[in-house]
């Protein structure tokens, strides 16, 4: 997929609804069932054996730069929305973008030796989170206030956009993305009626090459 | 920096384990151990429905309300998770503020009332119990964290947040590193992890380690008007909590089917003898045998025969160990922790202005455990 250039500032491009994404090209998303093997919870192995989750198997994503910053926006249907997390038993909708630090790092949340970049967006309102992680199980969020988010809910879909200075200049925490370069994105989606968060979720299974524009 | 992942087997070890016994017989339902905790430790926003410690009528609906349902934990094996329910806000109960300033400090005949009708809460059906006239029935049950053995809430985690402290067997729940998934919830069977709306994170009873780590017993235990609760490590013979458990036999686990191995024991309640319509006493049980196997398992019958018969002895005039242990004669004897108190931390607190103590423990030979 290409993420175009567009000269449009970054805080109007946090309006999901901004002109600009229109002109941008529209990656359809398959997503899978996160797999329950994955998780490392003995206790949820026997637990939610058998049980279904991640029906929400397709979503959209659109990505630009305006030579600063990176914006992408996602959008999926989902006819329940939930947006509340304050009885025990809520969890918001979610959503998040995932970059690798290392090229081909593990889909499964990366690995010691080659970390993952996340953009963590919820409906609650908590967040947004800048995550990195070496593997299921050990993602650090960062709140740092460098990357922003919104979410607007029309038409019985979310469309959530976040901008992140392309290169905010801690490589640590920020996989730093420039122009005219090729790198990979993911995806990542938590029914939240459905109290899906952390590992039962819905996910990309490959990583979907990106085309940064120069 | 992402945290190396520890073992789960390394999370769940420890080298002794401190629990409590509490006599069902001396539990008045004044509920100081629950206002001690909840003052102590969960007075934050996002904590209203949060009580690591809170005492419950039986039977009752319990708190949070559906505690009888299937609810986490492990099959009886111990071996595969069993999937609890979240409870919902209305299990824990309304919350509501009172219109102290307009009722009570403004001009006008305003009606001191809740904003919101409750509907459910804490402790509502006290003393409600069961049964039907003149024998009605009831006992109060003291809950909090088990700090279990086989604990599912430390198997549950994908993140490792929670663990059992290697010295004592606390269980604790990292803050920084939960990330408010809640399957810890889902997985205690007592549901004793609460969920912080504001946090987001989910908190639970620390069995007050950092009193424990001075030598002092958790607030529930030292506030306890009753003297009901027995503090120490369930794996030393000496401790009283041991002869309790093993050798008498009359300190019973609640819920023991889930799997989890708790910690924390019960004397189950004698209660007074059911009477006939003309009040005359009938020698039966007052309070239904099938009712208290389900909450404390098959080792129940036995254990209420052996407090009647030591009873017996001591209301014939004859001496028993028991009693004698369960009567607690010195209130510093309900708390045997492996280290010893620091007594100017505790009675330094209520002490009055000039710092004088109000008690002068006895000393304490430690035990063989003691490090």
């Amino acid at each position: 997929m290409q993420a175009i250039r567009v000269n449009v500032d970054r805080t109007a491009l946090l309006d999901p609804s901004h002109a600009a994404w229109g002109d941008a090209p529209a990656q359809a998303m398959q997503l899978v069932k996160a797999p329950l093997a994955m998780q490392p919870s003995p206790w949820m192995q026997g637990a939610f054996e058998g049980l279904a989750w991640g029906a929400l198997t397709r979503a959209e994503l659109r990505l630009v730069h305006n030579g600063e910053a990176l914006a992408a926006r996602a959008s999926w249907a989902v006819p329940e929305r939930a947006e509340r997390s304050l009885g025990a038993n809520e969890f918001p909708d979610a959503c998040a973008v995932m970059f690798p630090f290392v090229r081909d790092a593990s889909i499964f949340m990366g690995a010691e030796d080659a970390w993952v970049n996340m953009w963590l967006w919820r409906a609650d309102g908590h967040g947004p989170f800048a995550v990195t992680a070496a593997g299921i199980g050990t993602s650090q969020r960062v709140d740092d206030g460098v990357l922003e988010a919104a979410g607007a809910y029309r038409d019985g879909a979310w469309q959530v956009v976040w901008t992140r200075a392309l290169d905010p200049g801690n490589g640590r925490d920020h996989v730093p993305l420039r122009p005219g370069t090729r790198w990979q994105v993911s995806l990542a989606l938590w029914h939240g009626a459905r109290a899906e968060r952390a590992g039962i979720k819905s996910f990309s299974p490959t990583w979907t090459e990106l085309e940064i524009a120069g | 920096m992402p945290v190396p992942k520890l073992d789960k087997d390394e999370l769940l070890r420890s080298e002794h384990q401190l629990g409590m016994v509490l006599d069902l017989n001396k539990c008045i339902g004044c509920q100081t151990c629950t206002v001690a905790c909840k003052t102590l430790w969960t007075g934050d926003a996002g904590q209203e429905a949060t009580y690591w410690m809170n005492v419950e009528t039986r039977p009752g609906a319990g708190y949070p309300r559906g505690l009888a349902a299937p609810n986490g934990g492990w099959t009886p094996d111990g071996q595969r998770g069993v999937r609890g329910r979240l409870p919902t806000a209305e299990d824990y109960g309304t919350t509501y503020r009172f219109n102290d300033e307009d009722a009570l400090f403004a001009p006008g005949q305003a009606r001191f009332a809740p904003d919101v009708e409750p509907r459910w809460g804490v402790n509502w059906d006290e003393d409600k119990g069961a049964g039907v006239y003149p024998n009605t029935f009831l006992f109060y049950l003291p809950r909090l964290c088990n700090h279990c053995t086989h604990p599912a809430c430390v198997a549950a985690c994908p993140r490792n947040a929670l663990y059992k402290r290697d010295q004592d067997g606390i269980v604790l729940l990292d803050q920084e590193r939960c990330h408010g998934y809640r399957f810890c919830v889902e997985a205690c069977p007592y549901k004793k992890i609460y969920w912080n709306h504001v946090a987001k994170v989910s908190q639970k009873c620390i069995f007050c380690y950092p009193r424990v780590d001075e030598g002092i017993a958790t607030a529930c235990s030292t506030q306890c008007v009753g003297q009901v609760r027995f503090v120490g490590l369930v794996d030393d013979p000496k401790s009283p909590l041991f002869a309790l458990i093993h050798t008498w036999k009359v300190a019973l686990p609640l819920l023991p089917g889930h799997g989890t191995q708790p910690n924390v024991y019960y004397v189950p309640p004698t209660a007074p003898e059911a009477v006939d319509a003309d009040g005359r006493p009938t020698g039966k049980r007052r309070i239904p045998l099938s009712y208290l196997q389900q909450l404390f398992g098959d080792g129940v019958g036995p254990a209420l025969d052996t407090l009647e018969t030591e009873l017996g002895k001591v209301r014939r005039g004859e001496t028993s160990d028991l009693m004698q242990l369960l009567t607690v004669q010195r209130y510093l004897d309900l708390f045997t922790l492996p280290r010893a108190p620091n007594n100017d931390a505790w009675f330094g607190a209520f002490a009055g202005p000039g710092g004088a103590p109000h008690h002068v423990p006895a000393e304490r030979t430690p035990s063989e455990t003691e490090p």
